[in-house]
């Protein structure tokens, strides 16, 4: 079954839901939930990465790498007054440096069986990534407190797409200026094979649940995520790749990068309907 | 000070009163307001607060004084609204009147103080810096004079007008470096210093009133002694004994045990300097006045005794509500030497006796309970000759419990068989019998124990039936079996089964044993239920359990009566946040109204909501309900306790609704972040990324009870309890309310 399918038969299952009072919000059993969340990426500024160059103005200007927004939305019923469980939507935008040094290399064996080794000095521009999440999710309120009011856990795991909207980066040739020789690099800077990743995304999150009106909550909390990546044997062989990033590069790359944004705070709305 | 003839007068007056009097103890009414409600009960809290003169507090800064003047009146209205102060009663008018004559001739007080009557066993008196006074019932109850209640009150006078309330809190908060043992110790110093000083100038107070110098110094006797029973009166052997009912006179032949407070006791850190140093101060002070005891005395009024007597008797009554039944008794059996008879002391002794029986049951199959309340219940120390009332119950073993408590109920009952609440008494005493797995009314002899004797020693004289009843051999089965009916091998009596010959009488009421017959089948179904029930699985158990635990709070409520609900916003250092919990009781107020409507239910509201409109008799309503709710949620199985339910039936009745909704609701909002946790866990960053996430968002902590009272039974119908980390916000209530009262309104499944 599709993910449309999972999603219909879920709006359908929720529609069912008896209207008993004793659950729920005011007796609102069923929730939507629209979040904004972000994160400052202290881990990976500390701990992963040097500085990147991000695009301004045609130049390439060094940057630490702060970009890690997103939005997400959630249907969630309430099924008894401490546990709600809900199907979630989230897109998180972020992105990655691809370069350890202000160094690009490729290593392949060209068409007359000739082992090329390139080294080029050269600034790339951040890799940006969308990564869109399908998460299935229980609430459970802590305490005494009732779904969707007050402080709750939250628990999940989420099947993740890793897409790249901009697979076309900026680069700085520094010993050059040939404008040929810096769009050749760019049609061969990134792996065509890696288009996309796909992954899991293990959450435990809590938050805190101000009631507004009978109708409205306002949510504040974080979310601690421990992020899987498939197709781990597919991009780590040491293949050979004419690609300035290969798709090995890249896949270790956006890894490490998920591993280290292990921490995002949230925000945002709950309606009851 | 009066003549003689005034005097004679007076007395007459107070011996005509006391008989009036005497009348009225046969049908006691517990102490009740009356006439018009005085200020300081119809005045908000917050209204006082804002009215206070902060004339005397200059000496303390801005921040000081408000956090002083919000916590004193908050605290006094809270002792005002507790149900035990009541205004324009017998006593409270009583101690007016004897505080305006002490302070006659002191020109700065007069008109300021007000004196009011706290009911409690607690022997005690206080005074505030508002200038109120307050005695409590258990004081007076233990008193031998008005000159001692005189020296009391002035006492309590001296402090309001030293003003050594401020005094110590000036104390208490000038040297912040000092160490928290260190600041107790000056205090403790300080607080003794301020109550030698009370003393000093109480005695003078009392001499200008004109009262005996010989009495004041008993007054710390009667403090010292004030743990006891207000008489020591030796129990008199024949008391249990009625036509029925013969008690062996070996039962009380216990040696009482010794009283063992002393004057001289360690008084380090206490408020008060110990009873022999303030007597030896009062007798110096006393012997300052030289021609004192010379001089025209003023003799202590006779309502003094009978203000004492109605003291007396709300320390029976504080007694049984307060599940004290031993000391009930006993308070009751002196009462009984000057009241025989008396109905209220009846119920009351009625109502003790259900308290002895249920203990018993409770006792019954739980080795939980044996070891535990129960049983630090029954070793409760006693000392002097209660001891012995307490060591003849003690030593009964369960089947005379319940038969003894049996007798006197039905006896009671039979007294008076339009009594309701003997009534219940009685009912509630067969519903327990029934419970009892010792209780089997074919074992007890049908014939009393007199009787039974009588006929023995004929047998004994008849020789044919002698030898014929020799002739029949005992196997090991009869024996036992004639044992627990209290036949000797000898066909004797075995005295320490007295009871089985007890309850002769109440074995042959035909009425008696229909409605024993009829609770039994009631718990014929329940023990069918119970077995059922052990044989069902584990799960199913788990889910018969959830699903009764769930069925519980549908009690389809359409009208409820909400009671004052008790809400408290505290700060992280435990005190009450004066602003934020009058706030926050108006929130829940207007949540409770506004779910009601929604819900459609209908309710009646008896609360302190709008004090300027309530009456005495909405006070007297406030302070019952107040009494029956501390004794119901006190005992959660108080299907047994009966003494009130007159009253509520009253209430219920009036106000045509069943029950009566009350809450609880206690907030803070005091985050785990201390210097400590926040320095290691921002060394720790990975944890403290956690760590103080969580300690933010989960610093509320809202702590909800709620209780349903059944007026019509008098029982605790359902009691819920929720811990929430939630802000005390209109919402957040409001949906709490909304699931809850939805549940109330919904019917049994």
């Amino acid at each position: 079954m599709n993910i449309k399918g999972i999603l219909l038969g879920y709006l359908l299952g929720c529609s069912f839901v008896s209207g008993a009072q004793e659950v729920g919000y005011y007796g609102h059993r069923i929730f939507l939930e629209l979040d904004g969340q972000g994160q400052i990426p202290l881990l990976q500024n500390v701990f992963g990465e040097r500085k990147g160059y991000v695009s301004k103005n045609g130049t390439l200007n060094s940057s630490y790498n702060l970009l890690d927004l997103g939005y997400r939305a959630s249907l969630n019923v309430a099924i008894t007054e401490p546990v709600g469980f809900g199907i979630e939507f989230s897109q998180r935008f972020y992105q990655v440096n691809l370069q350890s040094i202000d160094e690009i290399t490729r290593n392949f064996t060209d068409t007359s069986g000739t082992m090329v080794t390139e080294y080029l000095p050269a600034k790339v521009a951040y890799l940006p990534i969308r990564e869109t999440v399908f998460m299935p999710k229980l609430l459970i309120a802590l305490n005494d407190s009732r779904v969707p009011c007050g402080f709750a856990s939250e628990i999940g795991i989420g099947y993740s797409l890793i897409q790249f909207p901009n697979r076309n980066l900026d680069i700085e040739l520094l010993n050059s200026t040939n404008a040929d020789q810096a769009a050749q690099v760019k049609e061969k800077l990134l792996d065509s094979r890696a288009e996309e990743f796909r992954g899991l995304v293990f959450m435990y999150g809590f938050r805190m649940n101000y009631p507004i009106s009978k109708r409205v909550l306002f949510h504040i909390g974080f979310r601690y995520q421990y992020a899987f990546q498939f197709s781990k044997k597919k991009f780590r062989r040491m293949d050979e790749s004419e690609y300035w990033f290969s798709g090995r590069e890249l896949w270790s790359k956006v890894n490490l990068r998920r591993q280290l944004g292990i921490f995002s705070f949230g925000t945002g709305l709950t309606f009851t309907l | 000070m009066t003549n003689k003839g005034t005097n004679l007068l007076f007395g007459a007056l107070m011996l005509l009163f006391q008989t009036v009097g005497q009348g009225d103890f046969n049908h006691y009414k517990s102490l009740c307001s009356k006439g018009p409600v005085p200020v300081d009960f119809s005045s908000s809290t917050l209204a006082k607060i804002k009215r206070d003169q902060r004339e005397d507090l200059k000496s303390l800064n801005y921040k000081k004084r408000e956090f002083f003047v919000e916590q004193i009146n908050y605290s006094i209205d809270e002792i005002l609204h507790s149900g035990n102060v009541t205004f324009g009663d017998t006593i409270s008018n009583y101690l007016q009147q004897l505080g305006d004559r002490l302070v006659a001739n002191e020109t700065d007080l007069s008109g300021k103080l007000r004196f009011y009557v706290y009911n409690s066993t607690e022997a005690n008196a206080f005074s505030t810096r508002q200038g109120i006074v307050f005695v409590t019932t258990g004081l007076i109850a233990q008193l031998t004079s008005e000159a001692q209640l005189a020296f009391v009150i002035s006492h309590e006078i001296i402090h309001y007008q030293e003003h050594h309330v401020l005094d110590l809190f000036e104390h208490a908060i000038k040297e912040k470096f000092y160490s928290y043992n260190e600041r107790a110790r000056f205090l403790s110093n300080y607080s003794r210093e301020n109550e030698l000083e009370a003393d000093r100038l109480a005695v003078k107070m009392v001499h200008d009133a004109g009262y005996k110098s010989s009495e004041i110094n008993k007054t710390f006797d009667v403090l010292l002694y004030s743990y006891l029973p207000f008489e020591e009166m030796k129990l008199d052997k024949t008391y249990f004994n009625t036509r029925e009912m013969y008690v062996p006179e070996m039962y009380f032949d216990f040696k009482r045990n010794e009283i063992s407070a002393k004057f001289k006791y360690n008084d380090y850190l206490m408020s008060h300097p110990n009873l022999a140093k303030r007597k030896e101060q009062v007798t110096d002070q006393i012997d300052k006045f030289k021609n004192w005891d010379k001089e025209l005395l003023y003799e202590d009024s006779l309502q003094f005794y009978y203000i004492r007597d109605v003291a007396r008797f709300e320390y029976v009554l504080n007694k049984v509500y307060a599940d004290e039944p031993v000391e009930a008794l006993y308070a009751i059996y002196i009462l009984e030497k000057k009241y025989p008879g008396s109905s209220f002391l009846n119920t009351c002794k009625s109502q003790a006796w259900l308290d002895i029986m249920k203990t018993t049951i409770k006792k019954e199959g739980t080795a939980y309970t044996e070891y535990t309340s129960l049983n630090r219940k029954k070793m409760k120390h006693h000392e002097g000759q209660i001891s012995v009332l307490n060591q003849f119950i003690n030593v009964l073993p369960k089947t005379g419990k319940l038969a003894m408590g049996l007798r006197i109920i039905y006896d009671v009952y039979q007294s008076d068989t339009t009594n309701p609440v003997a009534k219940s008494c009685y009912e509630t005493a067969i519903r327990l019998v029934v419970k009892s797995d010792d209780f089997e009314p074919e074992k007890f002899s049908t014939t009393n124990f007199s009787e039974t004797l009588a006929y023995l020693e004929n047998l004994k004289q008849d020789t044919s039936s002698k030898s014929k009843l020799h002739a029949v051999e005992w196997d090991k089965y009869t024996i036992i079996e004639n044992q627990s009916k209290g036949v000797t091998e000898d066909f004797g009596i075995d005295s320490s089964k007295f009871f089985m010959y007890g309850i002769a009488d109440i074995i042959r009421d035909s009425n008696f044993m229909k409605e024993f017959r009829r609770f039994s089948l009631e718990k014929g179904i329940i023990d069918k239920d119970r077995d059922e029930f052990n044989l069902m699985t584990d799960a199913e158990q788990e889910e018969h359990e959830y699903f009764k635990y769930d069925n519980a709070v549908h009690l389809e409520m359409d009208t409820m009566l909400i009671f004052q609900p008790a809400i408290f916003e505290t700060t992280r250092s435990s005190e009450v946040d004066v602003y934020k919990t009058f706030k926050t009781r108006d929130l829940v107020f207007k949540e409770i109204y506004s779910t009601a409507a929604d819900l459609n239910i209908h309710l009646k509201s008896l609360s302190l909501k709008d004090l300027e409109m309530l009456r005495a008799e909405d006070w007297n309503d406030y302070s019952l309900l107040q009494r029956s709710l501390t004794r119901a949620i006190a005992d959660y199985e108080n299907d047994y306790f009966v003494l009130d339910i007159a009253d509520l039936h009253v209430i219920h009745s009036r106000l045509k609704t069943e029950k009566l909704l009350f809450l609880e609701y206690q907030h803070s909002f005091a985050p785990d972040l201390y210097a400590g946790n926040v320095v290691l866990f921002t060394v720790l960053l990975p944890v403290g990324l956690v760590y103080f996430p969580i300690a933010l968002l989960s610093g509320h902590y809202s702590d909800w009870q709620f209780y349903v009272l059944d007026l019509k039974t008098g029982e605790l119908a359902l009691e819920r309890s929720y811990y929430v980390n939630e802000p005390a916000s209109r919402h957040s209530i409001g949906s709490r309310l909304n699931g809850l009262f939805h549940q109330l309104k919904q019917g049994k499944e």
